[in-house]
């Protein structure tokens, strides 16, 4: 297991006490080679999850479990942290700093203790995992358009090469193709460099076609976890949380009601609509 | 941690100061300041910090609020008064060691300097807790209304203060993501001597003017799209008007004042 959080709790300190805690006892735990997804309402504790793991914030209660050590009580957490975890925040591309994007996506290996042939090493292979080509390394960050901004923020984290990349909303203000284009980066990134991938989404699609387990938060807590499969066959509870179902899933179930039995955790439009064309044809 | 900082923030409610006209508020806070700055003496400091209190208590805003709001001028407070307990003169020494002593003047001199900043800091806050920045710019622009004589821009200048003011708990929240999305990338500002430290600032600093810049890009865009023109002519939404309170208010800082003056006189002739 790569990382553990157990009875995790959160609350900021600058909230009046009688609000409730940001999060509330979430445990779980992720395994090599998994894709997390982990959905909820705005203000589900999302964000917060993905700063307690890592290292940014300390949880007020639990622990957090880094290759079975506990890291949540160490005075620097991120001092374990550092470089195992990344995470990459919503809009990260409002980070960049530096003259050029080769400068900027090395800041983050320097800052582990990389001599600088090692850094650039590694920076020109993040740019070339996120589809930069070499003429981008000499630009200025600022002139580059919005998609091309988060591709470079992300090959900052990358290029520290964690174990465990964590994307926070990393759609958010995408456009379907980017969208697409984002995860398809995301597979190449983990079949290369990261051993497990963990992304806060809104899209219960995105979370379907490209996550293999899913963690639903609602007002801070675990409502469910479990394989995409089986967190969507509980439609029913997901929806009675104000949360939707992938598409794919809506229609299917739809489809069941009305009389016709179709398998209703097939995840992507492809899979229900062969299954569709099938029963038509036969 | 920057979100703490409550200085330039609107504290919603409904009390006898959130009520008073935004004009008598400013100039109560000027006459609150100079009565502090040039308070002397132990009658005085007394006198300045009861009104201080009655102020809090009539505005309704927690103590704690305000208590917390001050702790970006600590440092800055206890600093001034240690200088001052050391570096002060006068006769009676109670306290010696090595170079340093510390006087009975210097003590008190530290104390009153300590207390004025506070009571400073605490008044300014009461009134940007107490008035809504839109009508806190309405104030300000009609008081600086006469100086349009001399061709003062008084309805620009209160515009830039307002947006100022508005933009302050925007830019902690921007600083404090920033912040974290740096450390997520192992920029440490914690640790290390001085120079590592000013190195760890500029990862935070370049971001945070850049979207500063491309704010006020944004607002200047907006505010021009919905026909913003600057000062002339300019009707108000919501019209200030004199009310019953203002002039109990008006009152009572005159009596201050003229009470003020008389002790002063008086100590000064005897
Ligand atoms: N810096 C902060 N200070 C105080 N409260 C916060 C802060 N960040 C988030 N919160 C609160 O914590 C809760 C969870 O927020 P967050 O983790 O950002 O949710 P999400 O990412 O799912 O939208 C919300 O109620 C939010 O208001
Ligand atoms: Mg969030």
């Amino acid at each position: 297991m790569l990382i553990e959080l157990i009875d995790v709790s959160y609350t900021y300190e600058n909230k009046a006490p009688h609000e409730r805690r940001a999060l509330n006892n979430v445990s779980f735990k992720v395994e090599k080679g998994e894709v997390w997804g982990i959905i909820g309402h705005t203000g589900s504790g999302k964000s917060t999850l993905t700063e307690i793991m890592s290292g940014l914030i300390k949880p007020s209660g639990g622990e957090v479990l880094l290759h079975g050590e506990d890291v949540s009580k160490l005075k620097n957490p991120m001092s374990k942290i550092k470089g195992k975890v990344g995470l990459v925040f919503q809009y990260p591309e409002h980070q960049l700093f530096e003259e050029t994007v080769l400068k900027d996506i090395c800041f983050g290996p320097s800052n582990l203790g990389l001599d600088e042939e090692e850094c650039i090493k590694r920076a020109k292979e993040a740019m070339e995992l996120v589809g930069l080509g070499e003429e981008y390394a000499t630009l200025s960050p600022f002139e580059l358009s919005g998609g091309e901004k988060r591709r470079v923020a992300i090959a900052g984290i990358i290029a520290m090469r964690p174990e465990i990349l964590v994307l926070d909303e990393p759609t958010a203000g995408l456009d379907p193709v980017g969208r697409d284009m984002l995860f398809k980066m995301l597979g190449d990134i983990k079949g290369k460099l990261c051993e497990s991938i963990v992304f806060v989404s809104h899209s219960m699609d995105d979370v379907a076609l490209y996550a293999d387990k899913v963690l639903v938060l609602n007002e801070g807590s675990v409502l469910m976890q479990g394989s995409v499969k089986e967190v969507f066959e509980r439609s029913g509870e997901l929806e009675a949380a104000g949360l939707d179902v992938p598409q794919v899933t809506r229609l299917l179930i739809r489809l069941n009601e009305m009389g016709h039995s179709f398998d209703k955790t097939l995840l992507t439009p492809e899979a229900a609509a062969d299954a569709i064309y099938e029963r038509l044809k036969g | 941690m920057l979100r703490d900082i409550t200085i330039g923030q609107y504290y919603n409610g409904k009390s006898f100061v959130h009520s008073l006209d935004p004009r008598c508020k400013i100039i109560a806070l000027a006459v609150m300041m100079v009565l502090i700055f040039t308070a002397h003496g132990v009658v005085d400091y007394a006198f300045v910090t009861v009104l201080t209190c009655l102020f809090i208590a009539l505005s309704r805003v927690p103590l704690s609020y305000i208590v917390k709001g001050m702790k970006p001028v600590w440092l800055i407070v206890v600093f001034t008064a240690i200088i001052n307990i050391f570096m002060g003169s006068g006769e009676e020494v109670i306290f010696k060691a090595w170079v340093l002593s510390v006087t009975k003047e210097a003590l008190f001199s530290a104390f009153g300097m300590m207390l004025r900043v506070i009571l400073l800091v605490t008044v300014s806050t009461l009134l940007t807790l107490t008035t809504s920045p839109m009508v806190l710019t309405s104030g300000i622009e009609r008081l600086l209304k006469p100086l349009e004589k001399i061709k003062f821009p008084s309805h620009e200048v209160a515009m830039m203060m307002s947006i100022a003011l508005r933009f302050i708990p925007t830019l902690t929240e921007e600083a404090e993501k920033i912040m974290k999305a740096q450390a997520a990338r192992g920029n440490d500002i914690e640790g290390g001597g001085f120079l590592k430290k000013v190195k760890g600032m500029i990862p935070l600093f370049v971001p945070l003017f850049v979207s500063a810049f491309r704010r006020a890009d944004e607002l200047a865009m907006a505010m021009e799209c919905r026909c913003y023109q600057g000062g002339s002519n300019r009707t108000a939404f919501k019209r200030l008007e004199y009310k019953k309170c203002d002039t109990v208010a008006f009152l009572f800082m005159l009596t201050v004042v003229i009470i003020t003056v008389i002790y002063r006189m008086v100590g000064f002739l005897l």
